[in-house]
């Protein structure tokens, strides 16, 4: 969807068009869940925050400076709830030490075990990695969408994502990685 | 190898499409506000130069009855209470010195 999107469906959204507000949820919460997976790493609590971003960024619509390019604006919405979670989950003594990572064994799994060791393996990444392979290889963001929603350059974003894959292989598949 | 797409389809919540549309759904209802009737327009057109007029006049009225209330308090303005109301303000010539309205009522009727 091209930046004109955006800027048809921002003031239609405005005057209360519930099919352009539709339209952009499901535009917006595939860059919201990446965002939120990368900092809480619980694919239930990333879900359940993409979804108070978008209600944020639906009722603060009003606010937002330039409706052709609401991606930084929805990637601060996106990444200041995940944080003001895992600060409220920090407060509440629940462990969220995300630095530490297990190693993860390697045979096949699964599907709900797939997603448990996906996670774990996201634990190797520094957020940055972790949102740029989300966006790209979960939500299937080109490089520019990421570049402009993440406010990095589009050779940062290739770099991240070069890195990333390297470094969740090492660890879903350390036999196929050269030592 | 690194040039290929980890799969992540584990992760993606959009896997389920009916879970997927119930939380869009419940983002639309939450996030947008609730559409406005046209009754309701109409009657709110209607009557908004009533409620702002009343508005104004409670306003007013309420700064006035407060400056009252803070002139009669003990330790309120006495001044602004002895020469801006009722007879005190008719006798306010005693006070400041200048001359009896009643002279000038004579000299009238003359």
């Amino acid at each position: 969807m091209s930046h004109d999107d955006d800027r048809t469906l921002v003031p239609r959204i405005l005057d209360g068009d519930a099919r352009a507000a539709d339209a952009f949820a499901r535009r917006w919460f595939g860059p919201c869940y990446a965002v939120a997976l990368a900092i809480v790493r619980h694919p239930e609590d990333a879900r359940d925050l993409a979804q108070e971003s978008l209600i944020k960024a639906l009722r603060r619509l009003d606010q937002l400076a330039d409706p052709g390019a609401p991606g930084p604006w929805i990637h601060a919405i996106a990444r200041n709830t995940a944080l003001s979670h895992l600060a409220r989950a920090r407060r509440r003594g629940r462990s969220v030490d995300l630095d530490a990572v297990t190693p993860i064994p390697a045979p096949a799994a699964p599907d709900g075990d797939d997603a448990a060791r996906l996670v774990h393996a996201l634990g190797v990444l520094k957020e940055n990695e972790r949102a740029v392979v989300l966006l790209h290889d979960l939500d299937g963001l080109p490089h520019a969408g990421i570049a402009a929603f993440l406010g990095v350059s589009e050779t940062n974003s290739r770099q991240l994502l070069f890195v990333a894959r390297k470094k969740l292989r090492a660890v879903l598949r350390p036999e196929e990685e050269p030592s | 190898m690194t040039d290929h797409p980890i799969d992540f389809s584990s992760l993606d919540p959009r896997r389920d499409p009916d879970r997927f549309d119930g939380l869009i759904r419940h983002v639309v209802a939450r996030g947008l506000p609730p559409p406005v009737s046209p009754l309701t327009w109409g009657l709110a057109r209607l009557f908004a130069p009533g409620f702002a007029t009343a508005l104004a006049l409670a306003l007013v009225f309420g700064a006035l009855a407060m400056r009252q209330t803070v002139a009669h308090e003990p330790g309120g303005d006495s001044a602004t209470a002895t020469t801006d109301t009722g007879p005190f303000a008719f006798a306010s010539w005693a006070a400041d010195g200048s001359d009896d309205p009643w002279t000038d009522l004579e000299m009238l009727r003359r």
